[in-house]
């Protein structure tokens, strides 16, 4: 069971960078993050990019430091079109990617089993073809609740 | 005792999750000793290389640095995907 704490649907971004710029604006509205969260991110994707590739969907998991965090949690940010990313741990194999999950973590280290559930969910193909079908922000926070 | 070092771009996330993951696996296998892993902050890798004595690597161009220790791919661990041949290999140089 996983919380979305936030979810955008259907978001029109050109590249990661813009998809950042207004996904941010809204989280520093609600205090989850703080002004240097942007920058941050963006920079450290760059260094440290976090594409991953399963067998049935490509997704990302940008974070950044604490330090730039205000509240913890997990944001689901869909895409309308995918857009070019880097997979982890790789300076140029790409990926095409319109699923993204920005971890926001508030403490030093992301909640027990998060992440583990998460990876879990992303190879379940029954999983990603429930969250490809998804059209509402309620439907993509059942499905991950389930 | 052997020094499995897990190291990841942020330290909050990937890298404690494959420390576990591998931690889990060996167990699974029946090997509980005779190492420590430990997820370590990427800033401080020349200096955690020189006590380890394996490398899971969760950042790029791991392999492409030299290092004397063997190298091993943390997105195997991370995403499940070619963990138990990865798994086979780090056995080897237990």
């Amino acid at each position: 069971m996983i919380e979305l704490k936030k979810v955008f649907l259907n978001i029109k971004a050109d590249n990661f960078q813009d998809m950042i710029k207004q996904v941010s604006k809204k989280l520093l509205v609600e205090n989850y993050i703080n002004n240097d969260f942007e920058t941050s991110i963006i920079k450290r994707e760059k260094s440290y990019p976090t594409g991953l590739h399963f067998e049935n969907i490509d997704v990302a998991i940008p974070h950044t430091d604490p330090e730039f965090v205000n509240k913890s949690g997990v944001i689901a940010v869909i895409l309308q079109d995918p857009i070019e990313m880097i997979h982890m741990a790789t300076t140029d194999k790409k990926l095409q990617i319109k699923h993204f999950f920005i971890l926001l973590v508030k403490e030093g280290k992301l909640q027990m089993g998060l992440l583990t559930d998460l990876m879990q969910k992303f190879n379940d193909k029954v999983f990603v073809s429930k969250i490809k079908k998804a059209n509402t922000k309620e439907e993509l926070k059942d499905i991950f609740n389930s | 005792m052997k020094k499995i070092i897990v190291a990841c771009g942020s330290g909050v996330a990937t890298s404690q999750n494959v420390a576990t993951r591998v931690q889990m696996m060996l167990e699974e296998k029946g090997i509980t000793n005779g190492y420590k892993i430990v997820p370590v902050d990427i800033k401080s890798i020349e200096s955690e290389i020189k006590n380890a004595d394996i490398y899971v690597s969760l950042v790029p161009e791991a392999k492409n640095m030299g290092y004397k220790i063997p190298v091993f791919d943390g997105i195997k661990f991370l995403t499940g995907m070619g963990a138990d041949e990865e798994l086979e290999e780090i056995i080897k140089e237990l």
